[in-house]
């Protein structure tokens, strides 16, 4: 019978597609007693799933990429432990030796102890945590019933939405993968890191769906109209006719973006703006090829330095960039050196001592001049790759003109050696400054003479510049780029970059996000580097600006006193 | 051996990223290492353990750290919970 529920929106989207029903630990086990023989061969099956456990989140955070996997990848993390953690694991070989349980029958009743003692947890927050335990269970559970069977890695879910309580965020990236069509949570916010992935995914979601978990069954048919934050379960067939039309409409939609991809990007009064993609790594850039990008104006290297015992080799940092090189065909590839400090790199290979105060301690170019062999060998696999495309070299953290120099003399003198090896590489490799420190945009003129181009790490520089740190919640108003202080500093860079003809980009949040695109486009920016989902958005936006009236408001949003004041020029 | 009393000062107190971070840590030295808090002694390297301690901030805690290398065990985790996990909050 047809009913219709109201949640909150989490992801919009629309999407038809068969329930699954997913309660939260359903955990069915072998009920019957082991004889004496059989229980190291059940230790062993309990052994056994853990290991898939374990290979299954490994590979799991693997395949994530971008600013919330380090999130993402910390639970996991978490996760994984549990299956390390003898208080639980040990308690079920006990159980399984002692009782004559079943492993499933042994992992349910730890399970279940574990779990009461969570319940009695008085914090709310801390009780929750149980949900943690329950996502591990249920994945070793799951291994057990496989019996040793590799995961099901077929399209279970295709065509499928989730219905259920709340979805940890590891689960929904695997499940997008399978082909899932819409999450229906029951619990669940918008602000969840299950609806911000989701968001990130354009995966439909609605979440708050109070009591759709005892009504909804396996296959009913769910039509998601996750904008309006609503669902139609058993929809009739006027429902079908209204949705067939809107997604008609939708496609049209994407087949006209689709066309623009094609094209480049221009604002309405058809002047030319350059959209570059951020990379982390080989899948962003195969996103970035995908979305258009005009180049990489922005691959970051860390991830070769993070969650791993020993450096990268030199033969192993070239595959990668060569790899991206290739990725990208003709359009140049833009490699950032090393950009960690002490923040990022504790207990990693680079042993770099703890910072009172890593924001402002040995980071970026200040590491890598310092440890010159660890420099040098990147130095080395980047121009490397330079024979198989076009690579731009980026330096991150400058904030002084000796910096500069001495990297270009590193990199002159790695030219040199390889040359001398008839190692094949490119002639020209442009080497460039991140403009993110205010000591560069004070000098950026005389910086501007010795870099052959500028990137704006305009995440840094707004961080720097307000003195707000932005993963920070008790100073998040401080950090807002509306401020009359940064947009200030973004003016005095690009004129600075304008007047030496040094090329200028922005890569950080503002360049990706379509609010910022009018502000920076009446500054004069024509570069603009960002994750490669913002790159449709923001080429959306710019066919709807006029380039010609914004620039010629730029002097109103440098006089501009306040954030009210800039929103109010943003707006018209 | 050597103990040291803590109060918790993340804003979350002993949620699961924050016990990851500490077993991880204390992993990392060879000593045993044990949390005692409310009559209960729970070893700091087990992230069950930690998350059922359930010690929200402001709760006072005494780590034990019983081993060769104690010392410099005691100051990497008292150092972890003055930086609040790195949750920068």
């Amino acid at each position: 019978m047809r009913s219709q529920w109201q949640g909150s929106k989490a992801s919009g989207g629309l999407s038809l597609g068969r329930a699954r029903v997913v309660y939260s630990a359903n955990l069915e086990i072998e009920a019957d007693l082991i004889d004496d023989a059989a229980i190291p061969n059940e230790t062993k099956r309990f052994e056994a799933a853990l290991n898939t456990t374990r290979q299954e989140l490994q590979s799991l955070s693997e395949r994530l990429s971008g600013a919330l996997a380090r999130d993402l990848v910390e639970i996991i993390e978490a996760h994984a432990l549990i299956l390390d953690d003898p208080d639980f694991t040990d308690g079920v070989v006990a159980l399984i030796r002692a009782e004559h349980l079943h492993a499933t029958a042994a992992l349910k009743r730890q399970r279940d102890q574990l779990a009461a003692a969570f319940d009695a947890i008085e914090d709310p927050y801390l009780r929750a945590r149980r949900d943690d335990l329950d996502h591990v269970v249920q994945r070793v559970f799951a291994a057990l019933q496989r019996g040793g069977a590799e995961p099901d890695r077929r399209v279970r879910a295709d065509g499928e939405i989730l219905v259920c309580e709340s979805l940890p965020p590891a689960e929904l990236a695997q499940l997008q993968y399978q082909g899932l069509h819409g999450v229906v949570a029951t619990a669940s916010s918008p602000y969840s890191h299950t609806a911000i992935l989701a968001r990130s995914f354009r995966m439909p979601m609605v979440c708050g769906v109070k009591g759709a978990l005892a009504q909804i069954h396996d296959g009913d048919l769910i039509l998601l109209d996750a904008d309006h934050g609503s669902l139609i379960v058993q929809p009739d067939a006027i429902d079908l006719t209204r949705f067939r039309s809107q997604q008609k409409e939708i496609e049209r939609t994407e087949r006209r973006r689709s066309r623009q991809k094609a094209g480049v990007a221009k604002t309405r009064d058809g002047y030319v703006i350059r959209l570059h993609a951020n990379a982390d790594d080989a899948e962003t850039i195969v996103l970035a090829a995908r979305a258009g990008a005009d180049s990489i104006g922005l691959f970051r290297t860390e991830f070769l330095f993070m969650r791993r015992r020993e450096l990268p080799s030199e033969e192993e940092q070239f595959r990668v960039y060569r790899d991206a090189v290739i990725s990208m065909g003709n359009k140049p590839v833009t490699l950032r050196t090393l950009d960690l400090g002490a923040d990022k790199t504790v207990g990693g290979p680079l042993e770099i001592s703890q910072e009172e105060n890593p924001a402002l301690g040995l980071r970026g170019i200040r590491l890598s001049l310092q440890r010159s062999a660890l420099f040098a060998t990147q130095l080395r696999a980047m121009l490397r790759a330079s024979a198989f495309g076009s690579v731009r070299i980026l330096l991150p953290m400058v904030s002084a003109v000796e910096e500069v120099r001495a990297a270009r003399s590193l990199l002159e003198s790695c030219m040199a050696e390889l040359r001398a090896s008839k190692v094949p590489m490119s002639d020209q490799v442009p080497l460039g400054v991140m403009i993110e420190v205010p000591a560069a945009v004070m000098i950026c003129n005389e910086l501007a003479r010795i870099a052959d181009f500028f990137a704006i790490g305009s995440n840094d520089l707004a961080q720097y510049v307000l003195a707000a740190d932005r993963n920070n919640a008790a100073v998040v108003n401080h950090y807002d780029p509306l401020h009359p202080a940064f947009i200030r500093t973004l003016f005095l860079v690009f004129d600075g970059a304008h007047r030496a003809r040094c090329p200028i980009s922005i890569c950080g949040e503002i360049a990706g996000d379509p609010l910022y695109t009018p502000l920076l486009i009446a500054l004069g920016l024509t570069d603009f580097s960002m994750h490669p989902n913002s790159i449709r958005d923001v080429r959306d936006m710019l066919a709807t600006l006029n380039r010609k009236s914004l620039r010629a408001k730029a002097k109103r949003f440098l006089h501009a006193a306040d954030r009210e004041s800039l929103c109010a020029l943003m707006e018209n | 051996m050597v103990e040291q009393d803590i109060v918790v000062s993340n804003k979350l107190g002993l949620h699961a990223r924050a016990s990851a971070k500490l077993v991880q840590l204390t992993s990392g030295f060879q000593s045993n290492a044990f949390l005692l808090c409310r009559g209960r002694e729970i070893n700091a390297k087990s992230i069950m353990g930690l998350m059922l301690l359930a010690a929200g901030k402001g709760t006072l805690i005494r780590v034990r750290m019983d081993g060769s290398d104690e010392a410099a065990a005691m100051a990497a985790v008292i150092d972890l919970f003055e930086r609040k996990f790195d949750e920068g909050e």
